[in-house]
């Protein structure tokens, strides 16, 4: 017996099966589906884990859906961007850019202008040499601008071999001569730190020794360079539980945990007037089905496949595992007998796989079967051009009633743009 | 869980590699330097089975984010040396 874990299906998820087969339907399959009110309610959740005063930005690359992101400004969140696509989709929703910030190892010159050029008001700068490219861009276009420096500790969640050996940031002697070096008048002002150590955690201790590791780095850096700065990212990692044996997190408890820590950093460093912390997946993981129509269901060597029509490209990036650990997902509409089933999409490759031996009720042609945790990290981390399929549509669902956020990117499309 | 020195890990090892592999070939013919792409025929998809496997039954954690996963699942021999290293770690 290997079920879905599907215990971890939200309650308060609104998108009931008559919904499912409605937007089956309307819009056709594979398709993505965000209940609105779900992205309210994970908000409200994850304010729940964070003292007063602490701002949260919604990291875009989670799901970049311009429905998605309004839905996150309505509700006050910053925004961080890690690329200028994502910049731009922030701007078409708050164009002012308020509250946004840039971060990445990779910010050429030309993406820093064009940045400064869009006023984005915080740049988290990654190394000595993008400083400079940011000081000697801000100076050309006479552009003000704040920046963060992006420290790596080094001691990341769970102090394997490896840990803090990663491509981002700065590690604190790096940090301690940025901060010490002269702009040469460029309009570019330090205003404090960022951080982002660890993804999926959903131990409340291991987020708070990663915020622990963050307010002890910049407290010893401002110490030792003789400066005071107000702004403190300290990045986030709240994880979602995808697998049996994974639980959500706890807000309260996490609150329980991280109180102390917050209220040691505001004693010993009262000018901290600027505490963020960013999250993508927490925020819009719970909101988003994945809804995929049976195509074939056939025997080989004795073993149940059922093959559905989204799979490792609409829905691939989701799951390191390819469906070797069981997700939430459902026979939408119907009962039937279990059966242990492998579930794949239509691609030409054994790597597209959803859920491998699986013990569900058993589907047949033309089922609708949904996988749930399907908001974040979804439809844009999928390999939608491979085999040439396209990209699923979305749809939001609110108060019962369905609407398109995003048209399909159809197989014909992908022909633009190309010329023999 | 309780510790296993390094004869019953290579053996657990051994023995899940065998169990997904569909030839016959018997797990005592399995040597620390089989490789475990080349030699012993592993995909990238079996070799994420393989990792399920081996943390469901040992309670080890494969972390992409923090290890070498490529070198890790290199050989039978560098796969039970991470395992050994990482139950020592965790007790």
């Amino acid at each position: 017996m290997n079920p879905a874990p599907n215990q971890l299906i939200p309650e308060s998820l609104s998108l009931d099966d008559g919904l499912l087969a409605k937007a089956a339907e309307e819009f056709s399959t594979p398709l993505y589906i965000y209940d609105a009110a779900m992205l309210d309610r994970e908000w409200e959740r994850l304010r729940l884990a964070l003292p007063e005063g602490v701002k949260v930005c919604y990291s875009v690359k989670a799901n970049p859906s311009l429905a998605v992101i309004d839905r996150f400004h309505k509700l006050g969140a910053g925004f961080e961007v890690s690329s200028p696509g994502e910049l731009k989709a922030v701007s078409a929703v708050r164009p002012d850019l308020a509250g946004t910030f840039l971060v990445g190892p990779g910010k050429s010159t030309a993406e820093l202008e064009q940045a400064l050029k869009a006023g984005v008001p915080l740049i988290a700068v990654e190394s000595s040499a993008e400083l400079k490219r940011l000081w000697e861009a801000a100076s050309k276009l006479q552009q003000p601008t704040k920046a963060l420096l992006r420290l790596n500790p080094g001691r990341a969640k769970g102090q394997q071999q490896m840990a803090g050996l990663t491509q981002f940031g700065m590690d604190p002697d790096e940090a301690l001569a940025a901060l010490g070096a002269d702009p040469n008048g460029a309009p570019v002002e330090i205003v404090g730190f960022h951080a982002f150590l660890g993804t999926r955690l959903l131990k409340a201790e291991d987020i708070a020794q990663n915020f622990k590791a963050v307010f002890e780095t910049a407290r010893e850096l401002q110490s030792a360079a003789n400066k005071r700065l107000p702004v403190l990212d300290l990045g986030g990692g709240f994880g979602v539980p995808m697998y049996e044996g994974e639980e959500w997190i706890d807000p309260v408890a996490l609150k329980a945990r991280l109180a102390p820590l917050f209220e040691e950093h505001l004693h010993h460093s009262p000018w901290t007037t600027g505490l963020m912390v960013e999250s993508g997946r927490f925020l819009a993981a719970s909101s988003g089905v994945f809804l995929t129509r049976v195509v074939d269901v056939k025997k080989v060597w004795g073993r149940n496949y059922v093959i559905v029509d989204g799979g490792l490209h609409a829905i691939g990036g989701r799951d390191p595992y390819l469906g070797a650990r069981a997700t939430p997902l459902r026979l939408v509409g119907r009962d039937s007998p279990l059966a242990s089933v492998t579930l794949c999409g239509p691609l030409c490759t054994p790597a597209d796989r959803l859920a491998a031996r699986i013990t569900m009720p058993k589907p047949r042609e033309g089922d609708l079967i949904a996988l749930y945790l399907a908001g974040a990290y979804g439809l844009t981390a999928s390999a939608g051009l491979f085999l040439s399929r396209g990209f699923p549509a979305e749809v939001v669902a609110e108060n019962g009633t369905l609407r398109l956020v995003r048209q399909p990117l159809a197989y014909e499309a992908l022909l633009a743009g190309q010329r023999l | 869980m309780a510790a296993l020195n390094t004869g019953d890990i290579a053996v657990t090892v051994r023995g899940i590699i065998t169990s997904l592999m569909d030839s016959d070939k018997r797990a005592d013919r399995i040597k620390p330097s089989s490789r475990i792409r080349e030699d012993l025929g592993f995909d990238s998809v079996l070799i994420i089975d393989l990792m399920v496997e081996l943390e469901s039954r040992l309670g080890v954690y494969f972390d992409p984010y923090v290890h070498d996963l490529v070198e890790i699942f290199y050989t039978v021999g560098s796969l039970e040396e991470f395992v050994s290293s990482s139950m020592r770690e965790n007790g």
